[in-house]
């Protein structure tokens, strides 16, 4: 066992939350000597599959978006990933373990909450209120807006005005301009995405080429990754990060956290002593971690949170763009956001117009796949589709949840497992978005529309299993991102989420990172 | 395997029309989906009474063959040599030509997006002429 010198801050995962919190620690208090954990590695973008002419076959093999799935690929990974059990979960957890969390493989799409997500208690009697508001969280969006590099247009009534973005917005191209016609036919709100995606050249990244396979990551840098964004100006803070290291245990003693154990790349059992432990391992990595660790909390891994999702494809006589553009980045309406309580749900949905997959993508899920059928159906969509993705929003539900099996696993920890189920709410909620974007495409001018119910594979967004509040019942952590059981002991990513809104995480997880770092600083300055 | 019976499977599978080619004439590599998925050809054939039965047969005839086999308990193995067959097929120049796309990697070239235009911008002014939909 090597035991290292004493550190101030050892930080757990290099991904969004914990590349935010850290840059900004570092900043706040230059001098502190803070390390970070990371159990995968860097990815060299010059190389990313969309280089490649074989790019098309990653998308099920070691570029999959789905851990298991690159668990079974016959080369190794880039990403350091560990086996998760989801038979009893209607969501497949999709992640990437590695510098940049799952940054790397992201579509970038980058709304914020509404101010109404942080209150839902007390606006529409369901889930629980944040223990701060929007409007406290704010600046730390705007920050985290410059950090990454946001491309998009000022001016959406859906939300409180927000800065001048840092660049303009993505070309909607012919996908955008036609469905914004039937939008504005049925006068509903549609508004071009924020998107963490660079619309020209920026802070040293060029601007996107719209080649299209984003989560193939991107070669170019255009997609703004936390590798290449947060990481470098951390680094240059001071941050140590040390890759291939997979946190084992954080040793808590008499209800102080003194550090952490973890499996270096050698094989070797390395003791961190640190007087903060700050976790951000994701959704699952985060609370597999803790409860391997025994930190107490009745709260710890319930509540688990995918945000419920549907779409469906539209076929258009006239031809689109093909499976070309940041994949997730058209437009969006928040025209049915906000509570209605005609619908009989609370909450509300999001709508998203996202672009063609690529080809193979495209005519392997036809159905039927093959004969001739086949090739008219593929004939009939190619380059003339356009998908709507229906978000809805998960309310928190103890009995869906992360929870450790007794196997351990290859990286030396307990195995996790998940329980998932789709409540009646969320698919009232889902039910009610399929039929408006059938709306919205018919008023577009699709001539066929085919609708997926339940889309399993989008289980991107892992949230609420150590969850902020005020009660230690209920919660894991306060509203600064400390545990109630073990107050030098943090968590800075997504887990921390009490509700998730409908709509993409990981604006909120940034800016969740920069103020709990901000919070930390002012207690050790 | 006869080539000529994995031709005929392939193109059950894949029988082309007036724009797109059939799997024999596409380019793919036959013999190496075969070689991995040998096990579901022999399947085929032995539904078939043989190679050569399922060769003679008419294309209608095949595909109700094929759909047996898809349906049936070897339908896992089936859909695995379907997948390989789609990849080879999808990802090959000609195929992807005979669809207008460009062949090769997504970069470095990338692709154009069409600019918006006057009238999306002005339907665009309409939503921000709107009262906040945000509480």
């Amino acid at each position: 066992m090597i035991r290292n010198d004493p550190v101030d801050v050892v930080v757990v995962g290099a991904g969004f939350g914990g590349a935010a919190f850290t840059w900004r620690l570092a900043s706040r208090v230059p001098g502190l000597r803070i390390v970070c954990l990371e159990r995968g590695g860097w990815v060299d973008h010059a190389t990313m599959p969309p280089t490649g002419t074989d790019w098309q076959r990653q998308t099920m093999g070691d570029w999959a978006t789905y851990p298991n799935l690159r668990l079974k690929s016959k080369n190794p990974a880039p990403s350091a990933d560990y086996p998760i059990d989801d038979a009893n979960s209607a969501f497949k957890p999709l992640m990437w373990n590695g510098v940049g969390g799952s940054t790397i493989n992201w579509a970038a799409h980058f709304p914020r909450l509404h101010p109404s997500d942080f209150r839902t208690q007390t606006l529409d009697g369901v889930g629980d209120d944040w223990p701060f508001d929007y409007f406290e969280l704010e600046p730390y969006y705007d920050q985290n807006d410059a950090m990454v590099g946001v491309s998009g247009l000022a001016g959406d009534p859906a939300y409180p005005p927000k800065p001048e973005r840092a660049m303009p917005p993505l070309p909607l191209g012919r996908l955008g301009m036609v469905a914004a016609r039937g939008f504005d036919k049925l006068g509903w709100h549609w508004w071009p995405v924020d998107a963490a995606v660079n619309s020209r050249a920026h802070d040293g990244r060029a601007g996107c080429n719209h080649c299209g396979p984003c989560l193939l990551g991107c070669p170019t840098k255009a997609k703004s990754s936390v590798d290449a964004t947060y990481w470098p100006k951390a680094l240059a803070a001071g941050v140590e990060l040390r890759t291939e290291a997979i946190v084992q245990q954080v040793n808590i003693e008499g209800g102080r956290a003194t550090g952490v154990r973890y499996r270096d790349r050698d094989g070797r059992d390395v003791v961190q002593p640190a007087s903060y432990v700050v976790v951000a391992g994701n959704g699952i990595g985060t609370p597999r971690l803790l409860l391997a660790s025994g930190l107490s909390s009745p709260a710890l891994g319930q509540n688990l949170m995918f945000h419920s999702a549907s779409y469906l494809r539209a076929m258009f006589e006239e031809e689109l763009d093909g499976p070309v553009g940041p994949v997730g980045c058209a437009l969006y309406s928040h025209e049915f956001y906000e509570t209605d309580d005609t619908r009989g749900f609370k909450r509300g949905i999001h709508l998203q117009v996202t672009r063609e997959n690529a080809l193979l993508s495209q005519a392997t899920r036809l159905e039927p796949n093959w004969g001739a059928d086949a090739h008219r159906l593929l004939r009939e969509e190619f380059r003339h589709a356009m998908t709507v993705l229906v978000m809805g929003e998960d309310l928190p539900e103890d009995h869906n949840r992360v929870t450790l099996t007794d196997k351990i696993e290859a990286d030396g920890l307990p195995g996790v497992k998940l329980d998932y189920t789709l409540s009646d709410h969320s698919r009232k909620s889902l039910d009610f978005g399929i039929a408006r974007a059938q709306e919205v495409l018919r008023a577009a001018g699709a001539h066929r529309t085919h609708t997926i119910p339940l889309a399993p594979v989008t289980g991107w967004h892992l949230l609420g299993t150590a969850r902020m509040g005020t009660d230690p019942k209920t919660s894991v952590t306060d509203g600064r991102g400390r545990c109630h059981a073990v107050p030098n002991l943090l968590v800075a990513d997504g887990s921390l989420f009490p509700t998730v809104g409908a709509v993409n995480p990981g604006s909120t997880i940034g800016a969740l990172g920069l103020k709990i770092a901000d919070d930390l600083a002012a207690d050790l300055t | 395997m006869s080539q000529e019976f994995n031709n005929a499977v392939l193109d059950t599978l894949l029988p082309g029309d007036a724009i797109l080619p059939a799997a024999s004439r596409s380019g793919i590599d036959a013999a190496s989906v075969v070689a991995v998925h040998t096990p579901i050809f022999t399947t085929i054939a032995k539904a078939a009474g043989g190679e050569t039965a399922f060769v003679a047969q008419a294309p209608e005839a095949r595909t109700a063959l094929l759909r047996e086999v898809d349906r049936g308990p070897d339908g896992v193995a089936f859909k695995a040599m379907v997948a390989a067959a789609l990849h080879d097929y999808y990802t090959s120049d000609t195929v992807v030509a005979a669809l207008g796309w460009r062949q090769g990697a997504p970069q470095p070239a990338g692709h154009k997006l069409a600019a918006t235009d006057d009238t999306t911008r002005q339907r665009l002014e309409k939503v921000k002429r709107r009262s906040r939909l945000w509480r």
